[in-house]
């Protein structure tokens, strides 16, 4: 049988930073698996790919918190938000898989899941990036005049289907 | 082991799997529908030698609307020994539902035909498959987003069977798979 699930690169902060950027992804893998472990002043950093900052970006999300459950739709984004504790000692831990990122013939969808303990809220999006090219940069951005604090990590790996 | 290491490695179980040491994810068969479509997808002689199993899913049907579905039977198993549950929200609403007794479990929400170049993402575990002492659960993170209309969901379902899988069938609401769709079986250890 085949192996997979390789390690492709992994970034942890050593100080403040407004954006990490994992460039130059190989194209040998079927779909991309990126874990966030982070905090962020602004509670609100965000992904883009391939540095794509048109309206490309969408989702549809379902999520609950200590106040009940709910869903939400947004179109036509500049980028995925995906959010981050601010402050103290919690770290958001979120998951984005990415599906065939590589391929050419088909838009990029792709789930995100976020824990937040800061925020005691758990949430599943499904992401759609309108374009048929393939993915070879991620980017993670703060907003702006805020960042990604120290202690973050981004770790991310490569799935090879046979 | 630093505090962020030992926190993130804690959440490794299989679906959250960041920290899987080389090896414990396996490659055991892929499909990809070519033009024509299919209208099943199976992975038959499944080796019993893993713990868990996943189905990564890009995929759509023939159905004329956006979004569509898809289920599952295990072993041919067509009585009726599967249910399953969902709770799935469209930006607009979110509800619930549950079966029981049926002769598939569904994966929940994928894309239909209407958007070319748009499919649905679903990522199937299936439980300690091999295990002949207990029935089968299965959970799905799916949905597909269209810009503009969309479905994400979290599912499950059981095979009320305590047979090991060996094969397993993936059905679409409509007729066909659509071409491009893919299917990727994995073996977790």
């Amino acid at each position: 049988m085949a192996l997979t699930y390789t390690p492709i690169a992994s970034q942890t902060l050593n100080s403040t930073s407004s954006l990490v950027t994992f460039s130059s992804i190989p194209s040998g893998y079927t779909d991309l698996r990126l874990i966030f472990y982070v905090q962020d002043s602004g509670e609100a950093c965000y992904v883009r790919l391939n540095g794509d900052s048109g309206s490309n970006y969408s989702r549809t999300l379902i999520y609950g918190h200590s106040g009940g459950s709910a869903t939400t739709r947004n179109s036509s984004m500049s980028n995925w938000p995906t959010g981050g504790a601010p402050s103290g000692s919690w770290f958001d831990a979120s998951i984005l898989d990415i599906g065939n990122y590589s391929n050419t013939s088909n838009y990029k969808n792709a789930i995100f899941r976020q824990n937040s303990m800061y925020g005691s809220f758990v949430a599943k999006h499904v992401l759609l990036w309108s374009s048929t090219s393939a993915i070879s940069q991620i980017d993670i951005h703060a907003t702006s005049s805020n960042s990604l604090k120290a202690g973050s990590m981004f770790s991310l790996y490569g799935i090879k289907a046979a | 082991m630093s505090p962020l290491i030992d926190l993130i490695g804690s959440a490794k179980g299989y679906g959250w799997g960041g920290l899987l040491p080389t090896g414990d994810f396996e490659s055991i068969s892929t499909v990809t529908v070519g033009a024509g479509g299919l209208s099943t997808i199976t992975f038959s002689s499944i080796p019993s030698t893993y713990t868990h199993l996943q189905i990564r899913c890009y995929d759509k049907d023939d159905r004329g609307f956006a979004g569509s579905a898809s289920s599952l039977r295990f072993n041919s198993d067509s009585g009726a020994n599967y249910s399953d549950h969902g709770l799935v929200g469209d930006g607009t609403s979110i509800v619930s539902y549950a079966t029981t007794s049926g002769t598939s479990a569904g994966l929940g929400n994928t894309a239909g035909g209407l958007n070319s170049n748009i499919y649905g993402i679903q990522l199937v575990d299936i439980l300690d498959y091999a295990d002949t002492n207990k029935n089968k659960t299965i959970r799905t993170l799916g949905g597909a987003d269209q810009n503009g209309f969309g479905f994400s969901g979290l599912f499950s379902g059981s095979w009320r069977s305590t047979s090991a899988v060996n094969s397993i069938t993936l059905y679409p609401l409509a007729t066909l798979f659509n071409q491009y769709s893919s299917f990727a079986l994995y073996g977790i250890k």
